[in-house]
């Protein structure tokens, strides 16, 4: 039952009715999912103390982890922090705040613009949102001749290419200097979904074979193949909701066949794969997923993935279907629901 | 080995003369005038002297040519043989003493039939106006309306003022051939007069006709300067054909625009799915040389180019030629600068003063593109569409006929506003570059900052009488009769009039770059009178059916529904114009 239509109620006598706050607002989201490391430095950063950060990020040498903790930390920073300045200024030669200053000023620019379609955004906006990437974009690209090895400054700047209008091989581009230096990096590969989909400038054509190509390729049991998931997610979103056709609309297309198989198949290679190793990318993988599953109406599979999850709901990618929190519930009471229904119902044999 | 110059006068002329290389000896006849120094309504003038100095010389034993470019005409030929060099400045002066005025209607044929081929100012005219309107290198924007309107005692007297002895130069490369003779007037060198410019806020951005990204930038002349432009050049050149593969080249030109100040022109070609990253990597390039300053490879590479352009067979009538302008701008330390005076700077420029410069070029930049571009809007905001001035000349206001706009034409000036916005165009009649006089009617005022007013008689009650007697208060010299019809204006409207490269016959009538003022919005539409009050009927209609609806439901009557869904479906527009007005008004206000 999709999730946003109203007959979706789900019948009410086998499943116990949830809490009326718990539906309306659903679990709390947690941008840092709980990681206390991240928790403790949220804290420190907020009141302008950089030092053991800096340290701490220095020392993270998992790009993937790196990326990770300027992304979420930044988040949860507001304004424009003046202590940045500082940062650079006492550790002249470090590419870390002028990565953690690219990363914000993405942040910010996104804050003026906000996360509607460009046909929702305020004409004063506009401005404000390009000169901040374009100040993103300068800071990257010094972190970036800072640091070769580094490769997060250039994943960082592929959100800014989208930003700016840059073209498709300038984000290609920028692709290729991140996994020149990590080949299998998670975020910047979910990044180029949204780089080459349609909405961005690019293709569903080509955004569905950059999917297939890196799951394809990418390893089993790696947090990459989520990038088929996001790009149904992405080709389901941009469906109409209501059309002459029913075929040509969201409702049918996680019912399709070939789209059901290839979700399965890189959920199998990566989440449900064996050789899945756990990671800070794990809840982002598990979350989406999860939503595939729900549009699939594969509610077993979503279930246990939302056990897995635990407390690191993401808002992403929950967030393309409603409020997070509140979709997350709804999608667990619907589950739960039809698979009450299920076992109630009468079997072939009886 | 690099020769030197030397200096010495003829006949009252500076003459500049260096050793030639390999038996070709060549020479020019430079003049401190060129197109800065005409007004609107002569714009062509110098241009027209240059070509009826050398009429009926089509055919000589040696090569020869002239031209005009900013603040110079330029005379120049070639030959093997010295004795040549003297024949052609008698030729020269006896065609800049002869009467031409016989010739004057073919010349002026050949010249329009040359600027139309030519085609406009282009980006480069667009960028021009922004600085300094309808005057002085802003005048690269516009058309030749002087060869509209010149007659021979006009051109006579231009030649008696600005082609003289004091105000030439001769440089020979060669000997200077013996019997040679400079039959000029006599007359005072005369310095370029200071460009002023417009003052609008800088760096800003235009949207132009033309392709590809450009670049337009002032800054003082200097070593530093040059330097700064050409390492701008090859660096952008190094990142967006090379390395990225965005364009197929990048150009830069160089011009005084008076006797301190050089306006830098860079341009890179590329293709319309490709601009905005063209444009952020030129503009990143730039600010990353202003930032950090030359390379010393790109310092060595520059001073090595140099020594190569001085030692070259063709360089010594070109080195000759910077100098005589040197003489004419009245720079005496760059014109005493010997060839290795100019190495040894090069040689020694701190890459550091290089980026500094490259600052001061940046900081005056006006960005063209065909098109608005993210990666430039992020960096500087689009060039104002409107006046700076908000002033209305006095007058009594006239509201045009279809009740959208208001002129106000008084003694001092003519005021255009449009009904639904708070700009307004006023120009002056004591700042008017010239008058436009259309054969339909139709006058083109155009004011000294560039913008311009179209007015059509049949746009405003009594229209006959209100344009005639504005144009009754424009002095004769401001007009140009041109024999074409007016643009066609669906509705009163300003312009802003650079040149629209497409070579036409008609002078320029308004740009893409600048027709914020049409392009926004801000003009009223084009509704008449007719078409307004169909829409009230209709409008009234609905609403009858929606009201009708309300009554025949309130009655017991279930058809009710299906008025106010008709009624409500009719409706739908005003909903949706009062949704964008609320959310405008309210979230952006």
């Amino acid at each position: 039952v999709p999730l946003f239509r109203k007959a979706a109620k789900p019948a009410a006598p086998a499943t116990p009715a949830p809490a009326a706050t718990a539906e309306q607002t659903g679990p709390p989201i947690d941008p840092l999912l709980g990681d206390p490391i991240a928790h403790h430095f949220l804290a420190e950063l907020t009141q302008g103390r950089w030092q053991e950060f800096h340290d701490f990020l220095d020392g993270v040498r998992d790009w993937d982890d790196r990326n990770g903790y300027v992304i979420n930390l930044c988040a949860g920073l507001d304004g424009s922090p003046e202590w940045i300045e500082q940062w650079k200024a006492a550790r002249p030669g470090s590419s870390l705040p002028y990565l953690f200053s690219g990363t914000h000023l993405i942040k910010w620019a996104w804050q003026a613009r906000g996360g509607g379609r460009a046909s929702t955004v305020g004409e004063d906006a506009w401005p404000v949102f390009y000169a901040r990437l374009v100040d993103a974009d300068r800071e990257l690209a010094r972190a970036a001749g800072l640091d070769d090895a580094d490769p997060t400054p250039y994943a960082r700047s592929i959100p800014v290419a989208m930003g700016l209008g840059l073209g498709l091989d300038e984000r290609r581009s920028r692709f290729e200097q991140v996994v020149r230096r990590h080949r299998w990096h998670t975020s910047a590969h979910a990044d180029m979904i949204q780089a080459l989909a349609r909405k961005w400038g690019g293709s569903h054509e080509a955004m569905f074979q950059f999917a297939r190509t890196t799951s394809a390729q990418a390893p089993d049991g790696h947090s990459v193949h989520r990038v088929v998931a996001l790009a149904h997610l992405e080709g389901y979103i941009d469906l109409p909701k209501k059309a002459e056709d029913r075929e040509q609309t969201r409702h049918v297309y996680f019912q399709r066949p070939d789209v059901r198989a290839e979700l399965f198949q890189a959920a199998d290679r990566s989440i449900r794969s064996l050789a899945y190793v756990p990671s800070r990318a794990t809840p982002k993988d598990r979350n989406t997923f999860a939503v595939c599953f729900h549009l699939m109406h594969e509610y077993h599979a979503q279930l246990q993935q939302m056990n897995l999850i635990g407390a690191q709901v993401t808002a992403s990618p929950w967030n393309q279907l409603g409020k997070p929190g509140k979709i997350w519930e709804r999608a667990r009471t619907i589950a739960l629901a039809q698979i009450a229904n299920a076992a109630s119902a009468p079997g072939p044999g009886s | 080995v690099i020769p030197v110059i030397e200096r010495t006068s003829v006949d009252g002329v500076t003459v500049l003369r260096s050793d030639a290389a390999f038996g070709r000896y060549a020479a020019g006849l430079v003049f401190r005038v060129g197109r800065f120094d005409e007004a609107l309504p002569s714009a062509g003038l110098t241009h027209l002297v240059e070509h009826l100095t050398l009429r009926g010389r089509h055919k000589a034993a040696y090569q020869f040519n002239a031209q005009v470019s900013g603040l110079y005409t330029s005379f120049i030929m070639e030959s093997a043989d010295p004795g040549d060099v003297a024949d052609y400045v008698a030729v020269v002066c006896q065609g800049l003493a002869a009467d031409h005025s016989a010739a004057l209607p073919q010349e002026k044929r050949v010249l329009r039939t040359e600027a139309a081929s030519r085609g406009g100012g282009g980006a480069l005219g667009a960028c021009l106006v922004e600085r300094y309107g309808a005057a002085g290198p802003g005048l690269y924007g516009y058309s030749e309306l002087g060869l509209h309107r010149l007659d021979w005692a006009e051109i006579d007297a231009w030649r008696r003022r600005w082609f003289t002895a004091g105000n030439a130069v001769l440089w020979i490369s060669g000997p200077v051939p013996p019997g040679l003779r400079i039959a000029l007037p006599a007359g005072e060198p005369v310095r370029p007069d200071p460009v002023r410019a417009l003052g609008v806020p800088l760096p800003g951005c235009l949207v132009t006709r033309t392709g590809g990204v450009a670049m337009s930038m002032v800054a003082p002349r200097s070593a530093a300067t040059s330097m700064a432009v050409d390492v701008i050049e090859r660096r952008c050149t190094e990142v967006l054909r090379h390395e990225r593969g965005l364009s197929y080249g990048v150009t830069s030109t160089a011009e005084p625009v008076d006797a301190t100040l050089m306006h830098a022109w860079l341009a890179a070609d590329a293709l319309t799915e490709q601009l905005s990253s063209a444009a952020h990597a030129m503009l990143g390039t730039a600010e990353e040389i202003a930032a950090n300053g030359a390379r010393p490879p790109e310092i060595a590479d520059y001073a090595r180019r140099l020594r190569e352009s001085f030692e070259s067979v063709a360089a010594g009538p070109a080195r000759l030629h910077r100098q005589a302008e040197r003489v004419l701008l009245g720079d005496a330390a760059g014109a005493a600068r010997q060839p290795a005076d100019l190495l040894r700077r090069a040689a020694e420029m701190d890459g550091a003063e290089v980026g500094a410069a490259a600052g001061r070029l940046l900081g005056s930049l006006i960005v063209a593109t065909p098109q608005q571009v993210p990666a430039v809007l992020g960096r500087m905001p689009p060039l104002p569409a409107w006046p700076a001035e908000t002033g209305t000349a006095d007058g009594q206001p006239v509201t045009s006929l279809d009740g959208n706009s208001v002129l106000t034409a008084g003694e001092t000036g003519v005021t255009f506003a449009p009904g639904d916005a708070d700009h307004r165009v006023t120009v002056r009649y004591d700042s008017l570059a010239a008058m436009l006089c259309w054969n339909d009617q139709k006058r083109t005022l155009i004011g000294a900052d560039g913008f311009a007013l179209v007015l059509d008689p049949a746009q405003w009650p009594d229209g006959a009488a209100l344009v005639a007697s504005v144009a009754g208060r424009v002095p004769e010299r401001l007009r140009v009769p041109l024999d074409s019809p007016g643009p066609k204006t669906a509705r009163p409207a300003p312009e802003h009039p650079v040149s629209d490269g497409a070579g036409s016959e008609r002078p320029p009538s308004g740009s893409a770059a600048h027709a914020g003022p049409a392009g926004s919005g801000a003009v009223p539409s084009a509704r008449t009178p007719g078409k307004r009050l169909t829409i009230v009927i209709v409008r009234l209609a609905w609403l009858a059916v929606l009201l009708a609806g309300v009554v025949v439901v309130a009655t017991g009557s279930a058809l009710g529904w299906l008025y106010i869904m008709a009624g409500a479906t009719g409706c739908y527009r005003w909903h949706t114009r009062l949704r964008r007005w609320v959310r405008k008004r309210f979230r952006y206000g």
